[in-house]
């Protein structure tokens, strides 16, 4: 089993994320006007006015609880009286964001002066925000963002596209900032051009062995949700996924003796990431891939990726990648797109993280479940992880059923063998 | 078999096609006036037996009224609804309509399910309205179709006008419960069965219960003798609760609940254009966690209700994992103690005959603590 090794995309990752969390910090102590925004809120638009500094709760409590502050900061919102049957995130967040009252400290967030949600990843966020607009008296806005059950309807894109010109108006107004569409074209380039090359680096899966974990795509994606826009995110998802293949090409590989190749379906359980891969490799079984990472750049059901073309508005495409992730997609549409992953990365069973915390992700798994056992033929099993609450965690547990799990792709591919 | 015959049958009207709606507030008017019989599919708890057929689809840490609802829906003895129906409002039911598809195909059974997104914008703006008015014009199209019917707009203006006699019954009855004179168990019990049908049957009903009176709150009497709450939720708590509130000698002034007030207190005219009709309806809707836009309207609106019902404190019931009410709550509760208004909070979930001893215990401390600080409050 491969020692763990961190990258230099690791080390250029964690330089970047503490330069961004800094920057931000200093613009807003400086005057530039806070943002606090849900992950699929297209926050190229902010890069279209002169001084916007946009901040991501959901990203901030992931990290959060990667560094293993989870419960402590979860203990202190559900101390304020918020219920532990609360997402982690919010808990996580509303525990620093409201503990902080009035200080911007350096461990937290500066303060917003708008927040902005949207309901199609999910409408837990749109009352969270809600929470500290009324606790702080900040403005919120709500993008209404139609479920997808299927593929954008033309009505839902135009009710969309026109939402984010109403956005555009009220940052202008409330920041007395000046836009500019051409500044949005180039903001939309580079994240079209992020995502050309997470897909170069996605698809390191599809080799055998495996030239990533599943865990490398969620520390990986980090930036995507708080840097999108920029020609440093481009630049630096070229550098990872150039740096993975001549890796795979010198023969480096994360599980060597990998047997096991799996899929994982929900939120990465932030703070088990090294534990879990490590206890895995000792399995010889590496996640491979992961619905929650793959998904990103893919639009409905598709596995393969949607990208800007220059000569496009800006704003329509926006409004039509607006499912670019999982969350907001229904049933039949995920499981679209989870097939083609399977079959496109050589999936031998499907890890269903069931997530008490994240209800939009979760429950549909049961059905997942039985449908991809039944087409794709491949065994799943189901575990119980809280992404950012350790409390509701129980590694042996887990561990059972993933052993349970590698023992029927066993007998299975021995069957195969007898067949 | 318990409660899904009963059910149906409680419309009287079996040739029309029933369309199953979910959650509260479905437009009811417009599939009225087009034929249909809605029946709200809501607090089943009581009409479900076990919850097998759920655990099949839905893990536990889903709320009680959508584990009951695909347990409904999904159980063999299910009622044959000709439709769902089903909007917009939170991610636990986002996800039930595929979920109930499929298992119902796995019986061999299938349903057609028609949607509507109800924008969570307010509805003074352009592209909600407009967003709103496509809704409504496609449903009535998809309806039409579907159903080989024909929407006409004076049919509708007649459906409004019923169903604004029956919200205004509801309150009469409300105000009757308000002065003791009738039942809380017996008020929910009777809107739950009339699952907002104004059929002629549950209407008459309504009428005898009514009585006389006149809707007047703010004729109750000032000081009475018990301590006056008032009930906020998504659901009413369980018959024992109920019971072992009014044993207590609480007297339920009014509600905030989602399947009661909020549910009959809008008062819209009838008109006979639906989709004028509709963005009243939503705009003006009594606040409720689903629907976003009245989020900044629920305090405000819950400190006028306990003003005009002269409530001495709010006993909220927790739906367990609803996160829209959790979220809601510690605001709320800060806001109340500052206005010296004492609130109770309880919760209640599928398993919630378990915890029926504890329960009573903190309702009687809380009465207690009403009786003692009577008079001093409000
Ligand atoms: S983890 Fe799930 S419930 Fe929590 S904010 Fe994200 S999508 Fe919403
Ligand atoms: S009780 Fe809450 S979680 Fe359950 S269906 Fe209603 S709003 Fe959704």
């Amino acid at each position: 089993m491969a020692a763990f090794v961190k990258t230099e995309s690791g080390k250029r990752l964690t330089d970047m994320m503490t330069r961004n969390y800094f920057n931000n910090a200093v613009r807003a102590q400086e005057g530039g006007f806070v943002v606090w925004i849900a992950i699929v809120v297209p926050a190229e638009i902010f890069l279209g006015f002169e001084n916007i500094v946009y901040a991501v709760p959901e990203s901030f409590a992931a990290m959060t609880a990667a560094r293993g502050f989870g419960p402590q900061l979860c203990q202190k919102s559900e101390k304020m009286g918020y219920s532990m049957d609360i997402c982690s995130y919010a808990r996580i967040d509303l525990g620093s964001g409201l503990a902080s009252e009035g200080d911007a400290s350096a461990l937290g967030l500066p303060r917003p002066h708008l927040l902005i949600s949207n309901n199609n990843n999910c409408s837990l966020l749109v009352k969270w925000f809600d929470v500290y607009h009324r606790e702080w008296g900040v403005p919120h806005v709500v993008l209404d963002i139609p479920f997808c059950y299927e593929n954008q309807k033309p009505k839902d894109w135009e009710y969309i596209s026109a939402q984010f010109h109403d956005l555009i108006q009220t940052i202008a107004t409330l920041s007395g900032q000046k836009f500019d569409l051409d500044k949005v074209r180039e903001a939309v380039r580079y994240s079209s051009e992020a995502s050309r090359h997470w897909k170069r680096f996605i698809r390191c899966a599809e080799n055998r062995p495996s030239g990533i974990t599943a865990f490398d795509s969620f520390v990986q994606m980090a930036p995507t949700l708080t840097m999108r826009g920029t020609s440093e995110l481009a630049e630096h998802y070229r550098l990872l996924a150039d740096e993975t293949e001549a890796r795979m090409a010198a023969g480096l590989f994360p599980v060597p003796d990998e047997k096991y190749r799996l899929l994982w379906d929900n939120i990465a359980p932030w703070h088990q990431l090294r534990k879990m891969q490590q206890r895995l490799a000792e399995l010889k079984a590496n996640i491979i891939s992961a619905s929650y990472t793959y998904c990103l750049g893919c639009l409905e059901g598709d596995y393969r990726p949607t990208y800007y073309s220059p000569d496009e508005d800006p704003l329509a495409y926006l409004a039509r990648i607006q499912n670019f992730s999982i969350c907001p997609q229904g049933m039949h549409l995920r499981r679209q797109a989870m097939t083609q992953a399977i079959e496109r990365a050589g999936i031998h069973g499907v890890v269903f993280a069931s997530n008490r915390s994240c209800k939009p992700y979760s429950l549909m798994q049961m059905d997942q479940q039985k449908y991809i056992s039944q087409t794709c033929g491949i065994p799943a099993t189901m575990v119980d992880v809280d992404h950012a609450d350790v409390r509701n965690y129980n590694e042996n547990n887990v561990f059972l059923r993933i052993e349970a799990l590698l023992e029927q792709i066993d007998s299975r591919s021995e069957q195969h063998l007898k067949h | 078999m318990t409660g899904s015959t009963t059910l149906a049958g409680n419309h009287g009207q079996q040739k029309k096609p029933v369309i199953a709606c979910f959650p509260l507030y479905p437009p009811l008017e417009l599939f009225h006036c087009m034929g249909l019989n809605p029946m709200i599919l809501w607090d089943l708890k009581a009409r479900i037996q076990d919850t097998q057929e759920s655990d099949a689809h839905l893990q536990t840490f889903t709320c009680s009224v959508a584990r009951a609802l695909t347990q409904f829906l999904l159980a063999d003895e299910a009622p044959g609804f000709d439709a769902l129906f089903m909007y917009n409002a939170c991610d636990t039911l986002r996800n039930l309509p595929e979920i109930i598809q499929a298992g119902l195909a796995g019986k061999g059974r299938s349903i057609p399910i028609f949607r509507l997104h109800i924008p969570t914008l307010a509805l003074d703006q352009p592209h909600s309205a407009e967003y709103l008015q496509k809704g409504i014009k496609g449903l009535i199209q998809e309806i039409e179709a579907y159903f080989q019917v024909r929407f006409d707009p004076k049919n509708f203006s007649s459906s409004a006008f019923l169903y604004r006699h029956m919200r205004r019954q509801y309150r009469q009855l409300e105000t009757q419960v308000a002065h003791g004179r009738l039942d809380f168990a017996v008020f929910n019990q009777l809107c739950c069965s009339g699952r907002h049908l104004p059929d002629t049957r549950h209407l008459a009903e309504l009428a005898i219960l009514a009585g006389p009176e006149h809707e007047n709150q703010n004729a109750l009497p000032a000081g009475a003798p018990q301590p006056r709450v008032l009930l906020s939720g998504i659901l009413p708590p369980p018959p024992a609760v109920i019971q072992a509130m009014e044993k207590t000698g609480l007297c339920i002034a009014g509600n905030d609940l989602a399947n009661l007030s909020r549910s009959y207190l809008a008062d819209m005219e009838p008109l006979d254009d639906p989709v004028a009709y509709y963005t009243g309806f939503y705009s003006q809707h009594p606040p409720c966690p689903t629907l976003l836009p009245s989020a900044d309207s629920r305090i405000p609106h819950l400190l006028g209700l306990v003003h005009s019902r002269k409530a001495d404190g709010i006993i909220w019931i927790g739906e367990k994992y609803c996160e829209y009410e959790y979220l809601e709550m510690p605001f709320l509760e800060k806001q109340l103690k500052q206005k010296n208004i004492p609130l109770l909070q309880l919760e209640c979930g599928l398993d919630d005959k378990e915890n029926i001893g504890a329960l009573k215990t903190r309702i009687e401390a809380f009465a207690e603590l009403l009786r003692s600080s009577h008079g001093s409050i409000c």
